[in-house]
C-alpha cells in the first residue's frame, strides 16, 4: 500500500470517526456499562443479569425511554418540552382517579389522551404564534399542571391515591409486557421519524428553520405534529408509572423531564436537534443510565456517590461528544 | 483538551470504584430507607446503625427516600439498592411502603422517624384508609417509631403551654397542607383548643391571630408581616418546618422593620447550621426547638434484629403500635447549648458523634434478643423514648 493510500485511509477513518463520533462514543458507553457491570457483579456474588435484577433494570428503564422515545422528535427541532413531569404526574393521577370512578382504565386514557394532545397542540404552535422560545409554553404548563395537581390532591385529602384492587395492573409489571410496549414504541415512532415527512421535517426545521420553511414546508404543523407523537409517548408512559405501584401522588413524575434530557444526551443527541437526532439515543441513553442506577449500588458504591458518578459520565459524555470547536462546552 | 478532562475523569472514576471495600460477611444487610440525605442527625443515624450493626453482624446500606415520598420513586430506590444478602428494611417512608412488602415479601420492615400518614390513617369508623394500610396484615411489618409526637393534639398541647409559660400575648401559627401533613392540622386544632381552655380563666386572654397560615411547601413571605395583626406578634409558632420555611422570614422581617423585634419562634427539627444554632436561645430569635431523641433509633435496629434472628420479643404486641420516639424538648439557652456542644449534633467526626450519644453499645446491648434473650420490648421501648435533652446536660 502506498503513502498516499495509507494516508486516504486515515482520513477516511478520521471522518468517519468524526461523523460517527457521538454515536461511537454513546454505544460505546453502554457497551462498556454492560461489561462493567458484568464482571464487577459478578467479583460481588451477584449477577446484573439475574432474573430479579433485570426485572429491576426493566422496571427502572422502562418509563424514561418511553418518554425519552417521544421527546427524540421534540429534541430534533431543537426544542424541548420541560412539562414532560408534571404531565406525567397528572394523567397517573387521572387514570387512578377516572379508572376507580369507571372501573376501567379506557375512559381514562381517553381522556389523558386528549388533554394530552391539546397540551402537545398548545406546545407546538405557541412558540411559532407568538414568537417566543417554545420551551416557554411547557415552562407555562409545567407551572399550571403543578398547580392543577395541587388543587386535585387537596381536594381528596391525602398526598397519594391508590388503584382499586379490582383493576388488575399486573400486566403492566411484567418485564416482558414492557420489553414489547417499548419495542412496538420504537417501531412506530422510528417508521414516523425515519420513513416519514413528518420526521424528516422535523429534523429539517432543527437543521434549519428558515430554509425548510422556503422551501414550502408548513412550519407550525410540523412542528406541532411531533408534539402530539409525544403525547401519545407520555400517556404510555403514565400507564406504566402508575401501574408499577399501581398508585400515584402529588410529587409522581416530579424530574422526569431532566431524566429524559440526561438519557438522550447520554444517548448522544444533539441539543441543538437536526439531522444528525436518532431515536436510537433515547434507548441507548435511557438503558445506560439505568445500568448505572441499578449497577452501582450492587457493586458497593454508596447511594451518596452514585450521584456523583452519574455526574461524572454525564460530564464525560458531554466532552467526549460535544461538537463545539472552540471552547469546553457547548453553549 | 476535553478529551484530556474525560479520560483523567474517566480514571479517577474507575479508581474510586476500584478501591472500594467489598461488604463484609455477615448475617446479612439492612436497607436504611431515609427521609434525610444530609445533616448532623442524618450523619449520626448512619453512624449510630453502623456501629449497632457491626456489634450485630449486619451491614448497612442507606438509601435515599424520594424527595417528594412518592411511592415508585420509594420502591425504585429499594429496587435498585436490593442485593440478594438484603434481609430486612428501616424505612423513614411510607409512600410505596406497600409495594415494597409485596415485591420482597421476606423482608422484615420497621418504621422510623415519620408519622406514617399512609399506613395509619383512618375513618371515622376506625378502619385504615391509607394507600399503604395493607401493611399492617403482614407479619414482616413490626411497627413504626414516629417522629416525636405521634398525636397532633400532643404536640399542639405542649406548644400551647410552652406559649402560656413564656407569657406571649398575640401569637399565630403556621402549617403544611392538610393533604401532606394532616398531623399538622390536627396540632393547630389542639393548640387553639388548649388556648382557649386557657383563656377562660386567665387574666389576660392570648390570643391567636387568623387562622393559620398554610405553607405550601414553600416558605413564609415576607408580605406576611403587612397582614392584620401580623407585624405585632409576639411569637409565630411552626408545626411545619420552622427552621426551614419560618426563620429566614422572621430575621428579613426583622432587619426591615416591618415586625417586632422580640418576636419568637417556637418550631420543630433540628438544623445544625452554625448562624441559625447562634440564634437559638432564650433571647434569641427561636426560643424552642421540638425534635425526636436522636437515640430512639436504636428501637428499629433492635426489632429488626429480633425479627431477622428469630428471637422476637416475647411481649411483642403486634405491629399496630404507632409510637413516640423520645423527644428532645429544647427550650433553654442552657439546653440549646448542651445539645450544640455535648450532643452528637455539636460534632464533627463518627468517633465523636458515638463519643457524645447517650447510649454506647454497652449501654443499649441488653436490649436485643439476640444478645439478651430475656429482653422485653416494653423495657425497650421505654428505654428508647427515655432519651432527652437533659442526657446532655449531665
Amino acid at each position: 500500500m502506498t503513502a498516499i493510500a495509507q494516508e486516504k485511509e486515515k482520513q477516511s477513518l478520521q471522518q468517519w470517526l468524526k461523523k460517527h463520533g457521538s454515536s461511537v462514543a454513546s454505544v460505546g458507553g453502554l457497551l462498556f456499562c454492560v461489561i462493567f457491570f458484568t464482571i464487577t457483579t459478578g467479583l460481588k456474588g451477584e449477577s446484573i443479569w439475574s432474573a430479579s435484577k433485570l426485572s429491576t433494570l426493566i422496571g427502572d428503564v422502562i418509563v424514561t425511554a418511553l418518554m425519552a422515545v417521544g421527546a427524540v422528535f421534540i429534541y430534533s427541532l431543537g426544542n424541548m418540552d420541560v412539562s414532560i413531569g408534571k404531565q406525567v404526574g397528572l394523567y397517573s393521577t387521572l387514570l387512578v382517579i377516572i379508572g376507580n370512578a369507571t372501573g376501567s382504565l379506557l375512559v381514562a386514557i381517553l381522556v389523558c389522551l386528549v388533554i394530552a394532545v391539546v397540551i402537545g397542540i398548545v406546545n407546538g404552535s405557541a412558540g411559532e404564534l407568538l414568537h417566543m422560545y417554545s420551551v416557554i409554553s411547557s415552562v407555562v404548563f409545567m407551572m399550571v399542571l403543578s398547580g392543577i395537581s395541587t388543587i386535585i390532591y387537596s381536594n381528596l385529602g391525602t398526598r397519594n391515591i391508590s388503584m382499586n384492587p379490582g383493576i388488575d395492573l399486573t400486566l403492566f409489571r411484567q418485564p416482558w409486557f414492557m420489553v414489547l410496549v417499548l419495542v412496538i414504541e420504537t417501531a412506530v415512532i422510528g417508521y414516523f421519524f425515519y420513513f416519514t415527512k413528518f420526521g424528516k421535517y422535523a429534523r429539517a426545521i432543527g437543521a434549519n428553520q428558515t430554509a425548510t420553511s422556503q422551501s414550502g414546508v408548513n412550519i407550525i404543523l410540523y412542528r406541532v405534529i411531533p408534539y402530539i407523537f409525544l403525547a401519545f409517548c407520555l400517556v404510555t408512559a403514565s400507564l406504566f408509572q402508575m401501574g408499577y405501584t399501581g398508585a400515584a401522588s402529588d410529587a409522581t413524575g416530579t424530574g422526569f423531564e431532566m431524566n429524559v434530557m440526561v438519557s438522550l444526551i447520554l444517548g448522544g443527541m444533539p441539543l441543538k436537534g437536526g439531522m444528525k437526532s436518532r431515536l436510537s439515543c433515547a434507548i441507548i441513553g435511557s438503558l445506560t443510565y439505568s445500568l448505572l442506577a441499578v449497577g452501582l449500588p450492587i457493586i458497593g458504591v454508596p447511594t451518596r456517590l452514585t450521584f456523583l458518578i452519574k455526574a461524572a459520565i454525564f460530564l464525560i459524555v458531554v466532552l467526549i461528544t460535544c461538537r463545539q470547536k472552540n471552547g469546553v462546552l457547548p453553549r | 483538551m476535553k478529551k484530556l478532562i474525560a479520560v483523567v475523569l474517566s480514571l479517577v472514576m474507575l479508581l474510586s470504584i476500584a478501591v472500594l471495600p467489598a461488604s463484609a460477611e455477615g448475617k446479612g444487610k439492612i436497607l436504611y430507607l431515609s427521609n434525610l440525605n444530609s445533616g448532623a442527625q442524618y450523619e449520626f443515624y448512619v453512624a449510630y446503625l453502623n456501629m449497632m450493626a457491626k456489634e450485630l453482624g449486619y451491614t448497612v446500606e442507606i438509601v435515599y427516600g424520594d424527595t417528594f415520598n412518592d411511592p415508585a420513586g420509594n420502591l425504585k430506590n429499594v429496587k435498585n439498592a436490593y442485593t440478594s444478602d438484603v434481609v430486612g428494611l428501616i424505612s423513614c417512608m411510607d409512600g410505596g411502603l406497600i409495594n415494597i412488602m409485596e415485591e420482597y415479601p421476606d423482608l422484615w420492615v420497621v418504621g422510623f422517624f415519620s408519622d406514617f400518614d399512609a399506613v395509619y390513617t383512618k375513618d371515622e369508623s376506625g378502619a385504615y384508609t391509607g394507600t399503604s394500610a395493607a401493611v399492617l396484615d403482614k407479619d414482616h411489618y413490626l411497627g413504626l417509631m414516629g417522629d416525636n409526637y405521634i398525636s397532633g393534639i400532643t404536640l399542639g398541647e405542649a406548644y400551647a403551654q410552652e406559649v402560656i409559660d413564656r407569657g406571649f400575648k398575640r401569637v399565630a401559627t403556621c402549617i403544611f397542607p392538610a393533604y401532606a401533613y394532616p398531623k399538622h392540622t390536627v396540632a393547630d386544632a389542639g393548640f387553639r383548643a388548649y388556648i382557649a381552655k386557657y383563656n377562660e380563666t386567665a387574666a389576660e386572654p392570648i390570643e391567636v391571630v387568623g387562622d393559620a397560615t398554610v405553607l405550601n411547601f414553600s416558605p413564609l413571605e415576607t408580605n406576611y408581616f403587612f397582614e392584620d395583626g401580623h407585624d405585632n406578634l409576639d411569637c409565630i409558632v411552626g408545626f411545619c418546618a420552622g427552621t426551614t420555611f419560618v426563620y429566614p422570614t422572621v430575621v428579613e422581617a426583622k432587619a426591615m422593620g416591618i415586625c417586632r423585634e422580640d418576636m419568637q419562634i417556637i418550631t420543630g427539627g433540628f438544623d445544625n447550621d452554625p448562624d441559625l444554632m447562634a440564634d437559638c436561645g432564650d433571647d434569641k430569635n427561636i426560643i424552642r426547638l421540638t425534635t425526636a431523641a436522636f437515640e430512639s433509633i436504636i428501637w428499629p435496629m433492635a426489632l429488626i434484629d429480633a425479627a431477622i434472628s428469630g428471637h422476637m420479643y416475647k411481649d411483642y404486641p403486634g405491629n399496630k403500635s404507632q409510637l413516640d420516639s423520645g423527644i428532645m424538648v429544647i427550650n433553654s439557652t442552657e439546653k440549646f447549648e448542651a445539645v450544640i456542644n455535648n450532643s452528637p449534633m455539636g460534632a464533627t467526626n463518627d468517633a465523636d458523634r458515638l463519643g457524645k450519644a447517650q447510649a454506647s453499645w454497652e449501654d443499649m446491648k441488653n436490649y436485643f434478643t439476640s444478645v439478651n434473650p430475656d429482653a422485653s420490648y416494653q423495657a425497650l421501648t421505654e428505654y428508647c423514648q427515655s432519651f432527652a435533652v437533659e442526657g446532655y446536660m449531665k
